[in-house]
């Protein structure tokens, strides 16, 4: 039976495929063989996880979608989903080292700090918007992460041509973010009666967003400004960690609407 | 040697920046209305109906006439205004976001803004002139540019609609709440600050149903409700996350035990234009997302 004590198991096996992957990836001058076999082993490892998640939901009799624990796997899952897309895509052999990398260390945390303390979906999660909100919000998540990594890469090489990737996956990232967003509203006006609240999570959902907004509107009108838009993006990311869980460290979540996340 | 050709490095340039005297003018005329808008506090009713209505149209003239005077206000468009005005709010929301709800801050001599942001004239003023330019972009690029604009229009005039909407409507709006037992119908409600307000129609419990889970935590929690109009009684169910709508009112439960609930009614006449919003806003994400990227210059 899946459960979060045989979760090793699977984190075993994902880290030895995308480990594999990445190290095959790193190969130059590589063989349609070798390139083939990068993607089965990446593709591999996401269908292992997916078959954790898929055999939790039926173990909960919900989704996954609870916990930060639970949105962890999400996050792992989508973010070497995330780098496999942008491997095929743009070729950069780097990229799922550092997929792999931040899909261990998050997966390990689920190992060492499990938050399996509940169960139950309470009563103010169960809408038909929880399951979109949430899953939008994590794969913006992911993408915004992947940006992030190939920023840093960007900058610590300074090598400008990275910007052109970074361009497509903040965009599709933050058009994720903003349908996540205002699912949220919706739900919000359904669930407490306004579609904004001012509420902590929210104000930094809206920090995180402007902040995306700003980078996207620097590149529009301001295209040779490349280290401030490496520079930018580092910044966003730091901002959608505040958003995603930098706040329940905060006093003001006590009084949030959002305190159960 | 002539002047111009004296190489200038960058560091120069931000000393001549901050030293120029235009910037320390505009820089005290900014601090001076920030610190003298932070002290106002404002009544979000005193802007209702029809006020608000009269307010959206001299923003929407103002914008019209901002957008199309190009040559003379271009500031207003132009993507180092967007880039302030972004990172203006920014702050601000950091700010209100760091002293949310601290309360320790009422009735002292320390601005309303940092206790109580959304009623400040700082943030209203913020407000206004982030719509401003957001209209004035939308005009001139509906009247000058005319490509590529679908999305774009989509994206941007979901978004005027939604802040516009939001913020004119939040003055005809009023959130009360009351108890409803199992004894007597009511017909009033209260606001946060304790203000009666009459309902068109009366409320009254008839029962709460509660479902839980083996491990003993609540499952679901459904109130029945006696909805009172004229003669005419209703039975329906609220419940966390299925509100019932009636004439206008939104009735949330908040909170049921013994043979009393705690009901939420929400009066928003704008919910609609601001949902519309919402929605057109969706499409040009969406459509944005399959597009793709793409520079303009």
């Amino acid at each position: 039976m899946i459960a979060w004590n045989n979760f090793y198991v699977f984190v075993i096996v994902c880290s030895f495929c995308w480990g594999l992957a990445s190290i095959f990836a790193l190969v130059k001058n590589q063989s349609t063989l070798f390139f083939r076999l990068v993607i089965y082993l990446q593709l591999l490892g996401i269908i292992v996880l997916s078959t954790f998640i898929i055999g939790l939901t039926y173990r909960l009799l919900r989704p996954p979608l609870q916990t930060m624990g639970e949105i962890r796997l999400w996050y792992v899952l989508f973010l070497s989903l995330v780098g496999i897309i942008t491997y095929i895509r743009w070729h950069y052999r780097w990229i799922l080292i550092f997929s792999t990398i931040m899909s261990i260390v998050f997966m390990s945390l689920n190992i060492l700090k499990p938050e399996l303390h509940n169960q139950n979906l309470m009563p103010a999660l169960q809408s038909v918007w929880f399951i979109p909100h949430v899953i939008i919000y994590i794969f913006s998540y992911s993408l915004l992460g992947c940006s992030f990594i190939i920023a840093l890469v960007g900058l610590f090489k300074r090598n400008f041509k990275y910007l052109n990737a970074c361009d497509n996956i903040v965009n599709t990232g933050v058009s994720l973010f903003t349908i996540a967003m205002l699912i949220g509203a919706l739900w919000a006006k359904d669930a407490w009666g306004h579609y904004w609240t001012w509420d902590a999570k929210e104000i930094w959902a809206g920090i995180t967003w402007l902040m995306y907004l700003l980078y996207i509107h620097l590149r529009l009108h301001r295209y040779n400004r490349h280290t401030l838009s490496y520079i930018l993006l580092i910044f966003c990311f730091l901002a959608l960690q505040m958003c995603w869980y930098g706040v329940n460290f905060f006093p003001s979540l006590r009084e949030s609407l959002h305190a159960y996340v | 040697m002539n002047k111009y050709f004296l190489p200038i490095c960058k560091g120069e340039k931000v000393i001549k920046f901050i030293i120029n005297k235009k910037s320390i003018i505009t820089f005290g005329i900014g601090l001076f209305l920030v610190i003298t808008l932070s002290f106002i506090s404002i009544n979000p009713n005193a802007f209702a109906f029809p006020v608000n209505v009269f307010l959206l149209m001299l923003l929407v003239f103002f914008s019209v006439v901002t957008g199309q005077l190009v040559e003379r206000f271009s500031f207003f468009y132009s993507s180092k205004t967007a880039g302030l005005v972004s990172i203006y709010i920014l702050v601000l929301m950091i700010v209100h976001w760091l002293f949310y709800h601290q309360t320790i801050f009422s009735d002292t001599v320390f601005p309303s803004s940092l206790y109580n942001f959304s009623t400040s004239g700082l943030f209203v003023f913020s407000w206004m002139f982030f719509l401003l330019v957001l209209g004035a972009v939308i005009v001139h690029r509906i009247t000058t540019v005319k490509k590529n604009n679908s999305l774009f229009l989509f994206i941007h005039i979901g978004l005027w609609v939604v802040l516009s909407a939001g913020f004119f409507g939040k003055a005809d709006e009023y959130t009360m709440q009351t108890i409803v037992n199992n004894d007597y119908m009511i017909n009033q409600a209260y606001t946060s600050d304790n203000q009666e307000m009459n309902l068109p129609f009366s409320l009254g419990l008839h029962g709460i149903q509660k479902e839980y889970y083996a491990s003993g935590e609540i499952k679901t929690i459904v109130a029945d409700l006696i909805v009172k109009d004229k003669q005419k009684e209703t039975k329906v169910h609220v419940s966390v996350n299925s509100p019932y709508r009636y004439k206008g009112y939104d009735v949330y439960l908040m909170e049921a035990g013994g043979n009393t609930s705690k009901i939420q009614i929400v009066y928003d006449p704008w919910r609609y234009i601001v949902l519309l919003g919402i929605v057109i806003m969706l499409l040009g994400t969406i459509g944005n997302f399959f597009r793709g990227f793409k520079n303009q210059t």
